[in-house]
């Protein structure tokens, strides 16, 4: 039904060319060329998407339209109400976050900001959070442009949900799993950036380590300078094949392991709670923490409270104590910064254009750079071939590589984690570890209880 | 125009509107910086240790200065004093004229970002120690230690406020004149890690970008009908034998003038979008590898865009890294 003129495709330099966004609430919805043409079709795009201006605003924003969607949480420290140059009005300043369709003008309270399930997740029932299905009339192969298909958060406040009402909470299941699905596939087959944290609905998806390029970067020049990459180049074997099981083990999320997903996001109480940010206290819920552990404004004070554990962040950069897979490169306690950068001025591996060497890897599917020594010389790849969801291209890959993964089998328990009576010993112990030990991290999440650290 | 000057002197002619900078870096480069002050001079910061200052109207590099590991972030804090940081942990600052620099103190982790705050002035370090530092540029000394919710990956200044970005996709606004406590918590609009954040010169929101080919527009004010127009869009894909390929969009930065901004990607391409119309202006030719980073000099006029390979793939030959300084329209950078 949807019909959007969408004039940009693709890459040429398209100077000036109109593309088109109908964000939440929003009265214009097509350019002036389409006003005149098709109104009916017009209507009807206005019923389904504007179902909002139509209606009350005061309903509009009674609904907690943003509280499915984790781009508009804003948490505003109440102590800047006052002073700040906001203009913080008699209109709450932050999204109304409760259900009871209080009016603008009421107090915020500390629970408004607690992120609780019940109201986050109440969200679900009347909203409708993912519209992937709106795709008609976009180009779908359009590689860039403002387009209405993003899965990324904000399209949780697409009004195109507001006709819908209770009652769409299968239909809700059915389209994050979908979501989740999707972004899994795309993520395997796109050469994206396998380091990277995941989030859906409100909370952070548990067993993704995170690392930036720099990061991995800082630990291949570590390698290199101190003559192993092997260790480096095993490390990131390691590292891939636990996100490519993870990463499997959500594209095959049905209905009901999502629920159980759901759910123990919401137990958990807070959004990041598989990464264990809700006992820090450092979510949500205190206006006041910002004021307890979070900085300290003493001229010449050097050391960050939150943060000490970043002495420990000398020995690798496995996000410590966040990530229940957190996981540390180094294999000695040294400080990686200093780990031969002296030697830095190594003639042979050299500046700006080392020869290729035994560390590339590549995430795209077509052109892995020509590496003679063939597999043997340990170049990987983060994709995954279509059709070979991981298991031959698992099993060329780790040929000749130290650590072998121990069970790579998506094992759906019919939820997120793992009970604990399917674990063994030796992956109770790294769970319940502070930190991983390399070589032993296990490739199966974590039992529930032992997600916080 | 300064940019012609340098195609007849040494410099490498890409174009009529274009050319590379002369004695490059010899490794990856982290991040170029036009002066506050003058499009003449670029910083230039590298993964072989050095900080460089180029004069971009005679494409000859006027002076160079190293810490003992990969800098990763440069900035002025006004037209004579460089400030950096690195994998050294460390923070040194630069006095451009006499060429004489000291260390100016740490960090626990790796500094990942540097950024001059000229509304309070001061100076922003960024770590991967999970804290933010502040800096008198004047003395210079430390002027305060603030734990961030995880490690920083980027930040921006807009006007007296400091807008962070780290892992988790958390992001974090500080009032730089108060730091006692977080001003607002936010989660990124985008599902996956954050690359880069870079405030509106008005002051009135930010850029976000991922490593997932996608960029949020979003808006300081929490106010309700404020935060309704924030959105984001897909960028730096490319299709490949049918299949997406998404790449991280590294680079941000803004036309100081027009408010709109370009970003660079690990795709290699340059695009220039306007925000508040919601189009893309611009995009030039591909670079022979990953957009890095990306300065508008402060009048406007011209680009400099560092194409240097970022280590995605691994250890593969690719193309030597480069900055190239691109003159640009208001055709290219005007909203319509």
């Amino acid at each position: 039904i949807f019909q959007n003129v969408f004039a940009f495709v693709g890459h040429e330099e398209v100077p000036g060319s109109h593309l088109e966004w109908n964000a939440g609430g929003q009265a214009d919805v097509g350019t002036g060329k389409n006003a005149g043409t098709s109104i009916r079709e017009a209507e009807e795009r206005r019923e389904t998407t504007e179902g909002a201006s139509s209606r009350a605003a005061e309903e509009v924003h009674n609904r907690l339209i943003f509280t499915a969607g984790f781009g508009n949480r804003v948490w505003v420290n109440p102590s800047q109400r006052g002073g700040s140059g906001f203009n913080q009005s008699s209109h709450a300043p932050s999204p109304n976050w409760s259900r009871s369709g209080g009016s603008a003008s009421r107090e915020i309270r500390s629970q408004d900001f607690s992120f609780s399930s019940q109201n986050r997740f109440s969200a679900l029932e009347t909203h409708n959070g993912y519209d992937r299905n709106s795709s008609s009339g976009f180009d779908r192969n359009s590689s860039s442009g403002f387009d209405r298909n993003s899965s990324s958060g904000f399209d949780r406040n697409s009004s195109s949900g507001f006709d819908r009402n209770a009652d769409s909470s299968q239909e809700e299941t059915a389209k994050h799993v979908d979501a989740i699905q999707n972004d899994m596939e795309a993520w395997q087959t796109s050469g994206q950036w396998p380091f990277s944290c995941y989030s859906v609905l409100n909370g952070q998806i548990s067993g993704f380590v995170e690392l930036s390029p720099e990061e991995l970067r800082l630990e291949y020049y570590g390698g290199r300078a101190s003559g192993d990459t092997q260790a480096y180049v095993s490390s990131v074997q390691q590292l891939l094949n636990q996100w490519r099981s993870r990463v499997q083990e959500l594209q095959s999320i049905n209905s009901f392991s999502y629920s159980s997903l759901v759910s123990e996001l919401s137990k958990a109480g807070s959004a990041a709670a598989p990464l264990g940010f809700g006992s820090s206290g450092f979510g949500y819920v205190t206006p006041g923490f910002g004021a307890t552990g979070s900085g300290s404004s003493d001229f010449g004070s050097a050391t960050p409270g939150f943060g000490t554990t970043a002495s420990s962040s000398s020995a690798g950069f496995g996000g410590t104590g966040l990530a229940s897979s957190s996981f540390s490169f180094a294999s000695s306690p040294s400080n990686p910064a200093q780990t031969g950068f002296g030697g830095l001025s190594q003639p042979s591996s050299g500046f700006g254009n080392p020869p290729p060497s035994a560390s590339s890897f590549s995430f795209a599917l077509s052109e892995v750079k020509p590496n003679p020594g063939g597999f043997g010389s340990s170049s990987f790849s983060f994709k995954a071939n279509a059709g070979d969801q991981g298991s031959g291209f698992g099993s060329n890959v780790t040929t000749g590589f130290g650590a072998s993964p121990a069970n790579i089998t998506a094992a759906d328990s019919g939820g997120v984690f793992s009970a604990r009576t399917e674990l063994n010993d030796e992956e109770l112990k790294e769970f319940s570890a502070k930190r991983f030990t390399l070589g032993r991290i296990p490739l199966r999440p974590p039992p529930a209880d032992l997600l916080m650290v | 125009m300064s940019g012609r000057t340098a195609i007849e002197k040494n410099g490498t002619m890409t174009g009529s509107s274009e050319f590379q900078l002369a004695q490059p870096p010899e490794d990856g480069i982290s991040s170029v910086q036009f002066s506050p002050s003058s499009s003449q001079f670029l910083l230039v910061s590298s993964w072989d240790t050095s900080v460089r200052l180029y004069d971009v109207s005679g494409n000859s590099q006027r002076l160079k200065y190293t810490h003992s590991a990969p800098v990763l972030d440069c900035a002025f804090s006004d037209s004579t004093h460089s400030w950096s940081g690195g994998l050294d942990n460390q923070l040194k600052t630069h006095d451009l004229n006499t060429d004489q620099g000291s260390v100016v103190g740490s960090h626990e982790a790796p500094v990942r970002c540097v950024e001059f705050c000229p509304e309070v002035n001061v100076l922003v370090t960024g770590s991967w120690d999970m804290s933010v530092r502040l800096w008198d540029p004047r003395t210079p000394c430390n002027a305060g230690t603030f734990t961030q919710p995880d490690k920083v990956y980027t930040l921006s200044v807009a006007g007296d406020r400091l807008i962070v970005g780290t892992a988790g996709r958390r992001v974090l606004v500080w009032d730089l004149r108060n730091m006692g406590y977080v001003q607002q918590r936010r989660e990124s609009s985008l599902k996956y890690q954050t690359r880069c954040i870079r405030a509106f010169p008005n002051k009135q929101g930010f850029v976000l970008s991922s490593i997932e080919g996608r960029v949020a527009v979003e808006y300081l004010d929490p106010s309700l009908e404020v935060q309704k127009k924030k959105y984001a869009f897909k960028c730096h894909r490319l299709k490949e034998n049918g299949i997406e390929q998404v790449y991280p969009v590294n680079a941000i930065s803004f036309h100081g003038l027009h408010n709109t901004f370009a970003t660079g990607g690990s795709d290699g391409f340059v695009n220039i979008w306007d925000p508040f119309n919601k189009k893309r202006l611009c995009q030039f030719h591909r670079y022979p590898t990953s957009v890095a980073s990306l300065s508008f000099s402060v009048c406007g006029s011209l680009l400099a865009i560092a194409a240097s390979y970022m280590q995605e793939q691994g250890d593969i030959s690719h193309a030597s890294d480069n900055v190239f300084i691109r003159q640009v329209t208001d055709a290219e950078t005007k909203p319509k």
